[in-house]
């Protein structure tokens, strides 16, 4: 729990800044120019590259400075928007109570475990098929994440699933993966 | 599902009526004719919606489901210039229900691009047709031949429209200089409606497009058909006095080809049940319609002989695209 | 002139004419609500249905389908942040704000009077100067159309206005993103694909657009935690004379930038959309609010985007050559429909090019109707509370990623690209940039290369022109002129405070 925003946003930044430097020494390999002359594959993701990499890395350092920075831009008086959006963070990050009565803990440990069921049921395609699997997903997390009554979630999963299956699968003839079962 | 059983009872009928032709004409054995049932016959289109080739991947499939009484759904499977619908159907192997729109990106791919497969992973069906290409040039052009094309290339320099490298427009230029011992500069575009833009804005000087492409902007007058990069004269008269570059001395003739496969290492059946409806589909009205629309060349082959054109065709490709 | 506005509307406003309009819109916008699923290929899916009507009224429906499908694709942007296409991903940034304070259905009806409202300025446009601005169009060509990239790109940087270096480094992270694939100028060097064929032809920007908006916004969501459902009275969810009004001038210049920029081949919506939001955000009254919810934000890209739909018809019919990717369907098919497209298709078919311009006008009053009185009704879906709500638009998003291209990758690319989407929503990066460098990208590199094919190597060849001059130019002064604007202001301000 010490990753405060300022540690993710250098983090990130600093992250991109790598990727910036890989992609320009990837595009270096491509020839930046062509045998004769004209601009070669490796052109734009070398520039691209190098550009991102400066401007991540101001972006971790002005993270970093943050607060000597905020004051030079009051001074200027543009930068007010990233002020309100600073402001609006630090309410976020109050240990709240959303309006089920949930706190930040419980909500964070929800997206974990959606995320988990959405890369399960992704993983479940090959065997249950698309709609069967992305079906259960939405049953799982409206029964287990959200605490919905067992009979209306199935009861709007089939619904939905159903309407898929009509409008993708049997109107716009889109072949969906049925899986090894061969359902829908 | 009542609907289902007409179509299933048609194409009972269907299926009888052509085994009774091929046996009369003598081909296959026609006892083995009903081994091979299709179900679920997919036909993959390896570009997008709206494109030449989705055109020919729906032709074909409405002409084979007429005559074969089956439904065939057409998807689109596009993605790495038809890499990714080509190596589907790699995957398929020995499934006789899965067929594929191809064209001459099935050769000229694995010949320049890292992909799984070539033209022998496949059973090919048959070739629909071929589409050659017209030198084009603006109207105000100084060009008046061919050889006017060669000539300034030789001296003060051309520059030509080409969409793409592994194109059939850089092909054929390639193919000119060449035989012609000249060099072109080339501006590389995408499409062919893209090349007619730099055309008429004077970007470049000559292309090569398809007569189906740029039929509406030789009519207008906007664009002049310098000569035709086929073996003979067109027949269609809008362009039947546009002469070969061969006429021309120029020998050089190259033809895009259109036409069906279906994956490796299926039975002999299901392969001649295809080929047999394909050759009902090339008798019908609809193939006839479909070819003169494109202004293409009703040359379809078959089979085996289908399978000799593309080792052909492949070892031109491979010539034509070496440095 | 007017024999021919008369021929058209003879043409389109017979009964069977006006309900296949009905049905293309209509369906159009049943397309554009399910994520994936745009106006390019609601059209190409939709065509074989057209094949048993006359070619005039098949070519008004599926016209039809392709504005019904923009609009709907404007829905989902408003209401759960997820553009249907490209050309509306500017449209979530004040849409979706003004969704959140309870005003969906303001934004929804402004958006249907903008399109509208663009929709008859550029029909009498494409009326009146229809063939001399096709040879105009003509005149952008690689060279021109490279200053044209740039100042997209500048406009794509500064977009976000103040936080400065991350709009640009989302932008330029887009573009690198989009240099993904086989390069175009030599159509064999493979880019960053580590051997997956799926990667030949780049990453594509609607797997994309559906994992950073819809899902990054679903875990987004998640984690903040439930908020008390948007509770808002009828009267709100309908718009008001004063927002109609206020939107006035962001409608009409929003037309005239929609208009230009479609008129030019392969240009398109998208460019339009945020030119015209980014130079909106500059000149409007009420630009303090952008980003925050202003109407304006939403009127602007809104009316842009469907005045170039309507522009894109220009080099399409003149020409023969398509002014965008749903446009080059419907070329492909007319020649279905066994017309020639062309520049004689004005003369050897009036009825036919006058009643589809007609009809655009007619499948616009159309959207109206349709849509006036249903936004209010869509915006109260917003009172479902979240926890029903997310499930269905996982489930939707991820059909939808499947149906793009009938594969699974483009689904792992949503779960990707959702996760990403999260990060940048956590981390406050704005995420229109990233998007619009993925899609600018590609036709960037196309001008680069052909600029450099053109000057054999040497990009200088785009002094040359002076269109190309001009367009650079302009891009100069929409960074320059307001810094300047602003300094001279506060000068004033320290002047007067001095006195």
């Amino acid at each position: 729990m010490t990753l405060t925003p300022r540690i993710a946003r250098v983090a990130f930044s600093a992250a991109l800044a790598l990727l910036g430097i890989a992609a320009a020494i990837g595009g270096w390999g491509y020839g930046v120019t062509q045998d004769n002359g004209q601009v070669g594959a490796g052109f734009l993701p070398v520039a691209l590259g190098v550009i991102m990499a400066l401007l991540a890395g101001a972006d971790a350092v002005m993270a970093l400075l943050q607060r000597e920075e905020r004051r030079a831009v009051d001074e200027l008086g543009t930068l007010g928007s990233e002020v309100d959006a600073a402001a609006i963070d630090h309410v976020e990050e109050s240990p709240d109570i959303d309006a089920l009565g949930r706190s930040q803990r419980q909500r964070n440990r929800m997206l974990a475990i959606v995320g988990g069921m959405l890369l399960v049921a992704l993983l479940l395609v090959p065997l249950l098929g698309l709609l069967l699997s992305l079906g259960l997903l939405m049953l799982a997390v409206a029964i287990a994440v959200e605490r919905r009554p067992v009979v209306s979630s199935v009861i709007i999963t089939v619904i939905a699933v159903g309407a898929f299956h009509i409008i993708f699968g049997l109107l716009l003839r889109v072949p969906l993966p049925t899986g090894l079962i061969g359902f829908i | 599902m009542k609907s289902r059983i007409t179509t299933a009872a048609i194409g009972a009928v269907a299926i009888a009526a052509l085994a009774g032709c091929s046996s009369a004409g003598g081909g296959a054995p026609a006892g083995e004719e009903g081994a091979f049932e299709p179900s679920d016959v997919r036909m993959t289109v390896p570009f997008s919606a709206g494109g030449g080739s989705d055109a020919s991947g729906r032709a074909i499939a409405s002409g084979l489901e007429a005559a074969t009484g089956t439904t065939i759904t057409v998807e689109n499977r596009e993605g790495g210039s038809g890499a990714v619908g080509y190596s589907h159907l790699f995957a398929q192997e020995g499934n006789g229900s899965q067929l594929l729109a191809a064209e001459t990106t099935l050769l000229s791919l694995p010949l320049t691009t890292d992909v799984d497969y070539d033209h022998t992973s496949f059973t090919p069906i048959m070739k629909l047709g071929d589409d050659y290409t017209l030198v084009v040039v603006p109207a105000d052009s100084p060009f008046q031949t061919c050889t006017d094309v060669v000539d300034a290339a030789g001296g003060e320099g051309v520059v030509a429209a080409v969409s793409g490298a592994i194109s059939l427009d850089e092909i054929v230029f390639t193919l000119i200089e060449q035989d012609q011992g000249v060099e072109f500069d080339r501006v590389p575009f995408e499409s062919g409606s893209e090349v007619i833009a730099g055309l008429l804005g004077g970007t470049v000087q000559v292309g090569s497009l398809n007569p189906g492409e740029v039929l509406g902007q030789l009519e207008s007058g906007d664009l002049r058909a310098l000569c035709s990069l086929s073996e003979e004269r067109y027949e269609y008269e809008q362009i039947a006095d546009v002469p070969t570059a061969i006429e021309e001395g120029i020998d050089v003739s190259f033809a895009q080809w259109r036409g069906f496969i279906a994956p490796g290492g299926i039975s002999d059946e299901a392969r001649q049940y295809w080929i047999d409806a394909a050759e009902q589909y090339v008798a019908s009205e609809e193939y006839t319609t479909y070819i003169e629309e494109n202004l293409m060349q009703p040359n379809a082959v078959y089979g085996d002989e289908f399978v000799e054109y593309l080792a052909q065709n492949s070892a031109d490709l491979e010539a034509a695209l070496a440095p | 002139m007017l024999d021919n506005l008369l021929l058209g509307f003879q043409t389109a406003l017979t009964l069977e004419n006006v309900v296949w309009c009905f049905v293309g819109v209509l369906l159009g916008t049943v397309i554009g609500l399910l994520p994936g699923l745009g106006s390019t290929t609601g059209v190409a899916i939709l065509l074989p249905i057209t094949f048993a009507l006359e070619p005039v009224t098949a070519l008004i429906m599926l016209a039809g389908i392709y504005y019904g499908a923009q609009y709907g694709g404007t829905i989902t942007s408003v209401l759960i942040s997820t553009p249907g296409e490209a050309a509306s991903v500017v449209t979530t940034i004040d849409g979706y704000q003004m969704a959140k304070k309870g005003r969906a259905g303001a934004a929804l009806a402004i958006s249907a009077i903008g399109s509208f409202i663009a929709a008859i300025i550029s029909l009498a446009l494409l009326i009146a100067i229809a063939p001399p601005l096709a040879t105009i169009a003509l005149e952008f060509q690689p060279v021109e159309m490279f200053a044209v990239m740039i100042l997209g790109l500048v406009i794509v940087v500064t977009f976000q206005g103040g936080a400065f270096i991350r709009g640009a480094l989302m932008a330029v992270a887009g573009l690198l993103v989009a240099t993904v694939g086989i390069f175009p100028g030599t159509g064999s060097t493979e880019r960053f694909t580590f051997g997956n064929v799926n990667l030949l032809s780049g990453i594509p920007f609607v797997e994309v657009m559906i994992g950073i908006f819809a899902l990054g916004e679903v875990f987004y969501q998640i984690r903040v935690g439930a908020a008390e459902p948007i509770k808002a009275r009828f009267k709100d969810m309908v718009i008001k004379r004063k927002d109609i009004t206020d939107s006035m001038p962001a409608i009409l210049r929003g037309s005239g930038i929609g208009f230009a920029f479609g008129v030019l081949p392969g240009a398109g919506s998208t460019l339009a959309s945020f030119m015209s939001y980014g130079i909106e955000r500059r000149v409007s009254r009420n630009r303090a609010n952008f980003g925050k919810g202003a109407i304006e934000g939403v009127a602007s890209p809104e009316s842009a985007n469907n005045a170039a739909a309507n522009a894109n018809f220009v080099p399409t019919l003149s020409l023969g050559i398509p002014g965008g990717a749903t446009t080059a369907v419907l070329l492909g098919a007319f020649t279905i429909f066994g017309l020639q497209p062309g520049p004689l298709l004005f003369e050897s078919q009036p009825e036919l090019v006058w009643g589809l311009l007609v009809s655009f006008f007619i499948g616009n009053v159309l959207l109206l109707v349709l849509n006036l009185p249903l936004a209010p009704v869509f915006a109260q879906m917003l009172g479902i509370p979240y926890g029903y709500l997310y499930p269905i638009i996982l489930l939707t998003s991820l059909v939808g990623a499947y149906a793009v291209s009938n594969n699974m990758f483009s689904v792992w690319l949503v779960l990707i690209f959702g996760v990403l989407g999260y990060i940048m929503k956590e981390l406050d990066l704005p995420m229109a940039p990233f998007v619009l460098g993925l899609v600018l990208g590609p036709l960037f590199e196309k001008a680069l290369v052909q600029t450099s094919a053109i000057g054999q190597g040497d990009l200088g060849v785009v002094f040359t022109s002076p269109i190309a001059v001009g367009v650079l130019l302009f891009a100069v002064a929409m960074v320059v002129v307001p810094k300047l604007i602003g300094l001279l202001r506060r000068r004033r301000v320290k002047e007067t405070a001095g006195v």
